[in-house]
């Protein structure tokens, strides 16, 4: 019994001695149980289990001690970065902590709202599927003329695109111009095509859409992306015609740092004239409904060494004599290249763009009979421009109140057309043009420019045009 | 032979070439940023993400060569994808250069 009460007061003594041990460490603890039951005896058993306990309890005393000792170390480094952090400017620490706090809120915000539109997106989505993945581009124009030979005029065009995006893959896009001539109102089908992305370098697309023969067609034609109020005259007088009714393959890929990109089509391609003396030789492109069972073919490929300098060489080909007809065998052949350059320079204090395409063509040569003495000639019509701009977009000058210098933009241009025809039909036509843009906004642009018409063997038509345009 | 059919088959090869090294792609990068005045690489330039840098790059190469660079605000994401998608056509964005600038104009906005 009393061995067993002696246990009993060694086991309670034990754990105390823990308890002291994990708050005040193992040797006082030790010291402690002497002090205390100096006389009761242990037995060797308790005394190798006390040791074993000491062994644990020691192990652990290190481990806390090592991490009170780095909490003590991050302490003191805490205590230096604060002790940093005030030495800074306290205006400029504070519009720090402003900026960062700015942000932080500006990503909750944005967070917060991206998961509200995405839970309206799935309560909508479902209850419209047809007036999703829209969305409208193209392009308006009013236009003031003032040519020499011609009654000055106004005229408007606005020619809104519409595309629908059914799919990742395909695209849907028409563009609808509406445009005024004489007493009437003009509707009519601009483009219309269907493409499908069939891998990530072959795009292929079928209906009624721009040219790929150079550049002007495709890229620069709309009024807010020529940067003068008219068109080169190679594209005026029609020596390429704005769109081709078929089918098309295209894409771009890198090698390198260089790019390339291509187009090849497929089309009705142009219609032979030879009704009228006026016409005689020249081709339609507007043959919506083909003249013959020959298709024409066509392409473009594009070399960028960098990516401010495009290179292009273009060719359309075909049968263009109607079936049937005298001229059923008339084929042409037309070939052009291509160049620009757009880049923003710190010496210059703005942005050059150059622009260049020339085209050549060539038709079968044939006799033109009807009511009119039978005739012939060499069927070519070739031509050519070169367009410069200048914008000083990295100036900062004001010109008035509100005027930016940097939204103005200087052009230039020179035109030169050579084409054959009976008798005195045949012109050569040169062109200077110079021009002043102010850009409102990047797809805002008021133009005015100056023509200087230089026409061998008709009279000139030399004048001035303004133009007010904008992209959708 | 004559010119035409020199030019197309001068045009066919030059198109099988290209093809045949189509997948080299590779992103253009060489040259600086050129912005309009509508400050949006800011936006970018905060970020510092690769890919928007990136994306932020060939949207200035790509479409200030014809144009003014719109301001990604004008549109919304389904919006710029649909436009995004139209101008690659247009303009023969590789494939790449569609995916960066697409991520690039809808974390603009």
């Amino acid at each position: 019994m009393d061995n067993g009460m002696t246990t009993f007061h060694a086991s309670r003594f034990g754990l105390l001695a823990l308890i002291l041990l994990f708050v005040t460490g193992p040797v006082p603890v030790l010291v402690a149980l002497q002090e205390a039951d100096d006389d009761a005896p242990l037995t060797r058993r308790e005394f190798e289990k006390f040791l074993e306990d000491y062994r644990q309890f020691q192990g652990e005393y290190r481990q806390v001690k090592q991490e009170n000792e780095s909490l003590r170390q991050e302490l003191a480094e805490l205590k230096a970065g604060i002790s940093d952090a005030s030495a800074v400017d306290s205006a400029a620490s504070a519009a720090s902590m402003e900026l960062r706090l700015d942000q932080f809120a500006s990503q909750q915000r944005k967070s917060i709202l991206e998961d509200m539109r995405e839970e309206l997106r799935d309560v909508t989505e479902p209850l419209m599927p047809g007036l999703l993945n829209f969305a409208l581009g193209g392009t308006g124009v009013v236009t003031y003329q003032d040519r020499d030979g011609v009654d000055s005029t106004f005229g408007a065009v606005f020619a809104p695109i519409l595309m629908w995006k059914p799919t990742d893959r395909i695209l849907v896009e028409t563009q609808i111009e509406f445009g005024l001539s004489g007493e009437d109102t003009e509707v009519g089908l601009s483009q219309f095509q269907v493409s499908y992305l069939l891998n990530d370098y072959v795009t292929i697309g079928a209906g009624k859409f721009l040219t790929p023969f150079g550049n002007f067609w495709e890229r620069w034609h709309p009024a807010w992306v020529n940067k003068l109020p008219v068109m080169p005259l190679v594209y005026e007088r029609g020596l390429i015609g704005e769109t081709g009714l078929g089918v098309q393959a295209r894409g771009g890929f890198g090698i390198g740092d260089s790019k390339f990109n291509y187009a090849a089509y497929y089309v009705n391609g142009p219609n032979f004239r030879d009704s009228s003396i006026s016409s005689a030789g020249k081709l339609g492109f507007n043959n919506f409904r083909d003249n013959n069972n020959n298709k024409a073919f066509g392409g473009r490929i594009g070399y960028l060494p960098i990516p401010e300098l495009e290179l292009g060489y273009s060719f359309l080909t075909g049968r263009v004599g109607s079936s049937g007809s005298s001229s059923s065998g008339v084929d042409m052949f037309a070939h052009g290249i291509d160049f620009s350059y757009a880049r923003e320079f710190q010496a210059i204090k703005g942005r050059l763009d150059l622009r260049a395409e020339a085209v050549w063509t060539d038709t079968d040569r044939v006799v033109f009979t009807g009511p009119f003495d039978p005739f012939t000639f060499d069927n070519k019509r070739n031509g050519w421009f070169v367009q410069a701009a200048y914008r000083p977009t990295l100036s900062s000058f004001m010109l008035g109140e509100g005027i930016e210098l940097k939204n103005m933009e200087f052009v230039a241009r020179y035109d030169q057309l050579r084409e054959s025809g009976p008798g005195t039909r045949g012109a050569d036509h040169n062109q200077m043009t110079l021009g002043l843009d102010y850009w409102i906004r990047p797809n805002i642009v008021w133009k005015a420019a100056y023509m200087r018409d230089d026409v061998r063997g008709d009279k000139d038509s030399d004048g001035f045009v303004m133009q007010f345009a904008f992209g959708l | 032979m004559n010119t035409k059919a020199i030019a197309v088959l001068a045009f066919a090869g030059a198109a099988v070439l290209s093809a045949a090294a189509g997948g080299c792609q590779k992103t253009q990068s060489s040259t600086e940023v050129v912005m309009d005045s509508e400050g949006s690489m800011a936006t970018v330039a905060s970020t510092g993400d690769d890919n928007l840098r990136a994306g932020a790059l060939l949207w200035s190469q790509n479409c200030a060569r014809c144009h003014n660079l719109r301001n990604p605000r004008e549109r919304s994401d389904r919006q710029w994808d649909i436009i995004v998608h139209h101008m690659r056509v247009r303009g023969n964005l590789t494939a790449e250069e569609h995916r960066l600038i697409l991520a690039f104009l809808q974390a603009s906005n």
